[in-house]
């Protein structure tokens, strides 16, 4: 599946705005994710592993709430990381 | 009384259209007082981040123009800016007076949302208050109970519901870094800016059909409304639709910010009178 991340994320994933990773369900996309952009994860994820509130999560262009992120995802997917807002 | 900031700026030509002071200087100048409030009264902007996790971003903005002034009629702006928090901490206000020439030049009031930082590094945020402790270092007068005013949208219903509509336009943009701040987050004085570009954009390419489009690029602007849903971020692509219409003898214009990437299409509304 493909990843795109909204522009403020950008400098933590090494300038890439698409990241094609693999995975079966869209949580086990983001843990390859954050595998391939170690310094995307403290920007994604909290502490316990999760991914932040202040993060929408879309799945082809619908919105997937934060608690259903083991939805199913195939190889052509694509899924948008972004952020609500920033406070700068 | 609420405590002000004071001070001048001496102005440069950039600050200045041949018909008056741009609209972005005088919200660049105003955000410019906000940070001088927050660290001659209450907490540095830096230190209001780094510290105690606050930030705010804005909802909107009211720009009016008081009397024409032009770069040669003053040598240096006098500034005065008052903030207050708004709804017992969840809102604030800046009220910003822009003085030139012994007179009046403009007024702009600017709406913020308080915002909790959830991550210090990408400054991530939710909506959020401030927090009691910051609460405690304001004057009384400086925090109301009153939500704050929003004149957009009854100003956008008069004019789309008393206006003969002219014409519409599309802006395309890309928001490059220099239109962002240190988020990486669009800076919302580079509003104008972006509704501006639409604006010219229609008066240059229907003005031979309407010729009242004209006064948008010859004309001062009279009153500027702003309200924002949601930000754009680096690299995000977005439109202006612009709707022209006549008001009587005048040109108004409604501007909507919209992007095309998942999520909601609406990310804000922009009014102008000439």
């Amino acid at each position: 599946m493909k990843f795109r991340v909204s522009g403020n994320m950008l400098r933590f994933t090494n300038f890439q705005d698409e990241i094609e990773v693999a995975g079966d369900t869209v949580e086990a996309g983001m843990q390859m994710l954050v595998g391939a952009c170690p310094q995307l994860r403290p920007i994604l994820l909290d502490g316990n592993g999760k991914v932040r509130s202040v993060h929408r999560v879309f799945l082809n262009g619908a919105a997937l709430p934060l608690d259903q992120l083991s939805e199913k995802a195939k190889a052509k997917d694509e899924v948008s990381i972004l952020t609500a807002l920033a406070g700068g | 009384m609420p405590r002000t900031s004071s001070f001048q700026v001496v102005t440069h030509t950039g600050h200045f259209s041949p018909l008056q002071l741009q609209p972005r200087a005088l919200l660049s100048i105003s955000f410019n007082a906000l940070s001088r409030w927050l660290k001659e009264h209450w907490v540095s902007f830096p230190r209001l981040i780094r510290e105690h996790r606050r930030s705010v971003v804005i909802m909107g903005a009211s720009l009016h123009y008081e009397s024409s002034l032009g770069f040669f009629d003053c040598d240096a702006l006098d500034v005065s800016a008052t903030f207050r928090v708004l709804k017992a901490g969840a809102r604030a206000q800046l009220d910003v007076a822009f003085s030139g020439d012994a007179k009046q030049a403009a007024r702009v009031r600017i709406q913020f949302c308080p915002v909790v930082i959830d991550d210090p590094v990408s400054l991530a945020a939710s909506p959020g208050p401030f927090s009691a402790d910051l609460l405690a270092r304001l004057h009384d007068d400086e925090v109301l109970p009153d939500p704050p005013e929003r004149p957009m949208p009854t100003f956008r219903e008069q004019i789309e519901g008393t206006g003969i509509k002219l014409a519409e336009h599309a802006h395309s943009f890309v928001l490059y870094r220099h239109l962002c701040e240190v988020a990486d987050q669009w800076a919302f004085l580079e509003v104008p800016g972006l509704v501006g570009a639409s604006r010219e954009g229609l008066a240059l390419e229907r003005g031979r059909d309407f010729p009242l489009l004209s006064d948008g690029i010859g004309k001062p602007l009279r009153r500027f409304e702003m309200e924002l849903m949601r930000p754009y971020f680096w690299l995000q692509p977005g439109q202006v639709i612009t709707t022209a219409y006549r008001v009587g003898d005048d040109l108004a214009l409604v501007h909507r910010l919209t992007s095309n990437i998942p999520g909601s299409e609406n990310y804000g509304v922009i009014v102008e009178q000439f």
